[in-house]
């Protein structure tokens, strides 16, 4: 076909737990656009056995989930294909940052939304704040949870609209209490994990903040000036790594400034392992639409700042070494070397123990 | 506060009867919202409506005239005292409120002015009374009428607003909630495609401020929720950047950039300059005008004891990036290698260290190194 589709439209809801109200948000928002006459199905929905947003569910039409077994076990995502033949004009799509079950097309929901616009279908969708990639760390750090299932920021970023959906979290206990957001061995659990004053307070002011910057990053350019900075990742196979990506990819979009993420190949000084821990990073520095290089040199400050120089680099992000002094003498040579630029040695935000969470 | 203050009988007595006025005094929660239109009175309705069917006892006092649809279905479900009319306009009615002494009351358009002559001149100032005589309010308020937003509202609307209608920021940081009322501008009624997008803008602006607005509000909940139980505040939700100057520092550099940085995270900067014996005042005199003039909080801190008092001090403050320079006068080996910035390195769990470029005095850029030894 000559014809170009253009672009669906990508309303993504946003909040700080569960039960602040994003689905009922979305739903409402659809069913009125339903009484309007536009052509709105939903995609996927969740209803977590909530009374009031079965309710406006059951005003609309559903797209019946798409059956797929793993391991013995069957499990229901939503169905891409039925969608795309179905091709609605709005689609609503709960739980964005869900990981879909192997054996579905794509690893992650959100790829899934992405083929939705791409086929020029408008889509509501919801995510939390802690499924925000780049804030994974200072969450864990929030909440004691490390949660797995992210959303890079390059595709919130994608959305059209970012809506904040409040609710204080006073309001929320209130309704975790009365049962209204999970049934009471699960409401008792989570009241130990996000569910604490003080991790919902903390969150919430990290949505709050998230939404003004996206609400500022989409305002007209004349408010965001490219800025001249350029800052530049040192990728090792240190699993702290994964956090410096992180938090050079948030200060970058904040300061608007380009980002790379750099490893120094040094032959014959690497372990056994780092190699594919190297790869795993640059990977993921990759998945977060950061530019990545592999160097060769043995000495790895010099090789560093010759290409930071080379690239106009203004700051060199570096991890807090562990308590080797070697380490500790690499950041010594790189602030040694690299005049004019600023070294920036980023603090571990997820120091706390780890436990996994869904 | 100090960490260890002797308890002061007179002081706990204040303590008690504080609380127990606070105990006496109703609870209150404000809807914000950038604009008109978002839905600011349909959510407290709705809030009034949830807590009427769990069993408590609400009123509305105060709705605004125009109304939607949705709003009006709601405000069908409620008792409503109705309001007064004075001199042509609409106030709430205390006084028969207080009569009537219902638990909640719901008042639209926190910032209106009463009519002059009216017993308090503000709307805001009848709701202070309904919660000193014990009735919880729900209120709403309109970003644009808060008294110290102001200018930057007129800055970016580029019109005067009214100055009657107001409410001062204090009393909405003193509510007990507060809760954003946020939705996408809709600018479909503007006549020409350039207009529409301006207004966009206007609206996107104000939006921002919004939720920047509550974000300082939560923020400051829960610095008051940590102190209360006695936790170090190393959230980070908010960014506060630390920049930390000597007398010989190249100052100037370093407090732009803490400001520029501040800015696109909508932080807070502080600036320390860090005394040592026998500094030369001149080098304070000129870090404290930076400071001033990037409109930075400065503090002195002992230079002397340099790692410590920059770790207890940016850890009381709940700061994420701590900027340090250096000067032409130690080498590197001498600073890092067992010196006081890989101290601070190796000890600042959970901020960031920037380290800026060094430079002489003069602002010159050094001379290139000699030819550095190798690696090993």
């Amino acid at each position: 076909m000559a014809e170009i589709t253009p672009y669906g439209h990508l309303k993504l809801f946003l909040g700080y737990a569960a039960g602040v109200g994003k689905t009922y948000r979305m739903l409402a928002e659809a069913g009125q656009m339903r009484r309007e006459g536009v052509d709105v199905v939903i995609g996927y929905f969740e209803p977590h056995g909530r009374a009031d947003t079965m309710a406006l569910a059951a005003v609309l039409e559903t797209v019946p989930r798409r059956r797929i077994e793993y391991r013995g076990a069957w499990f229901e995502e939503m169905d891409l294909d039925a969608i795309l033949r179905r091709h609605p004009r709005t689609c609503v799509v709960d739980e964005f940052a869900h990981t879909n079950v192997p054996g579905s097309r794509h690893e992650k929901r959100w790829e899934d939304v992405l083929d939705l616009l791409a086929a020029g279908i408008d889509v509501l969708t919801n995510m939390n704040i802690q499924h925000l990639e780049s804030l994974n760390d200072q969450v864990q750090t929030i909440s004691n949870v490390r949660v797995r299932e992210t959303v890079p920021d390059w595709v919130v970023q994608r959305a059209d609209e970012v809506v904040m959906v409040d609710l204080t979290p006073r309001a929320l206990l209130n309704r975790l209490e009365r049962g209204v957001i999970y049934e009471p061995e699960k409401a008792r659990r989570a009241a130990e994990n996000f569910f604490r004053e003080s991790t919902l307070v903390a969150l919430r002011e990290l949505a709050l903040r998230q939404a003004a910057h996206e609400v500022e990053s989409r305002e007209a350019p004349a408010q965001a000036p490219a800025s001249s900075e350029r800052i530049l990742i040192h990728v090792t196979a240190d699993p702290s790594t994964a956090m410096l990506i992180r938090r050079g990819r948030r200060v970058a979009d904040y300061l608007h400034a380009s980002c790379y993420a750099v490893h120094v190949a040094a032959p014959g000084q690497e372990a056994e392992g780092d190699a594919a821990a190297v790869e795993r990073h640059l990977n993921f520095a990759r998945n977060l639409h950061i530019d990545t290089r592999t160097l060769r040199g043995t000495d790895v400050a010099r090789t560093l700042v010759d290409f930071a120089q080379l690239h106009g680099i203004t700051q060199i992000f570096v991890s807090r070494p562990p308590h080797r002094r070697f380490a500790l003498s690499l950041i010594t040579r790189i602030v040694r070397l690299a005049r004019g630029m600023q070294i920036t040695i980023v603090a571990d935000r997820s120091a706390r123990t780890e436990r996994a969470a869904d | 506060m100090p960490p260890h203050v002797r308890p002061d009988p007179d002081r706990l007595l204040r303590q008690a009867q504080a609380e127990e006025a606070y105990a006496r005094r109703g609870r209150l929660k404000v809807f914000l919202g950038y604009t008109s239109g978002v839905g600011k009175s349909f959510r407290m309705l709705d809030e009034g409506r949830r807590r009427a069917q769990r069993g408590q006892d609400v009123v509305v006092g105060a709705i605004q005239a125009r109304n939607s649809p949705e709003v009006q279905g709601l405000l069908a479900r409620l008792e409503v005292v109705p309001m007064r009319r004075l001199d042509g306009q609409s106030v709430v009615d205390v006084p028969a409120i207080l009569r009537r002494r219902p638990e909640v009351c719901l008042v639209d358009g926190l910032a209106y002015a009463n009519p002059p002559g009216s017993e308090r001149p503000h709307r805001w100032q009848d709701v202070e009374a309904l919660l000193a005589n014990g009735i919880s309010t729900v209120a709403t308020v309109n970003l644009q009428f808060i008294a110290e937003r102001r200018p930057e509202v007129e800055r970016i609307s580029g019109r005067a607003c009214d100055p009657h209608d107001t409410v001062p920021e204090a009393f909405l940081r003193a509510a007990d909630e507060i809760e954003v009322v946020d939705a996408p501008p809709e600018a479909g009624m503007a006549a020409k495609p350039e207009e529409a997008r301006q207004l966009r803008q206007r609206l996107s602006e104000l939006r921002e401020l919004a939720l920047l607005l509550a974000a300082d509000v939560v923020d400051q909940q829960l610095e008051a929720y940590l102190r209360r139980h006695g936790l170090e505040s190393t959230w980070g939700a908010q960014e506060r950047i630390l920049v930390c100057v000597k007398a010989a520092s190249n100052a100037l550099n370093m407090i732009e950039s803490g400001r520029r940085n501040a800015d696109r995270f909508h932080g807070e900067l502080l600036v320390a300059h860090m005394r040592a014996s026998g500094d030369e005042p001149p080098g304070l005199r000129r870090n404290l005008e930076l400071a001033r003039a990037a409109n930075a909080e400065i503090h002195l801190l002992d230079g002397d004891n340099f790692v410590d008092s920059v770790l207890n001090f940016a850890r009381g403050r709940g700061v994420t990036q701590i900027f340090l320079g250096h000067t032409t006068r130690e080498t590197w080996p001498q600073r890092l290698f067992g010196g006081r910035v890989e101290r601070l390195i190796r000890r600042a769990e959970g901020m960031d260290i920037r380290i800026f470029p060094h430079r002489d005095a003069d602002g010159e850029a050094p001379p290139v190194a000699r030819p550095e030894p190798s690696n090993g």
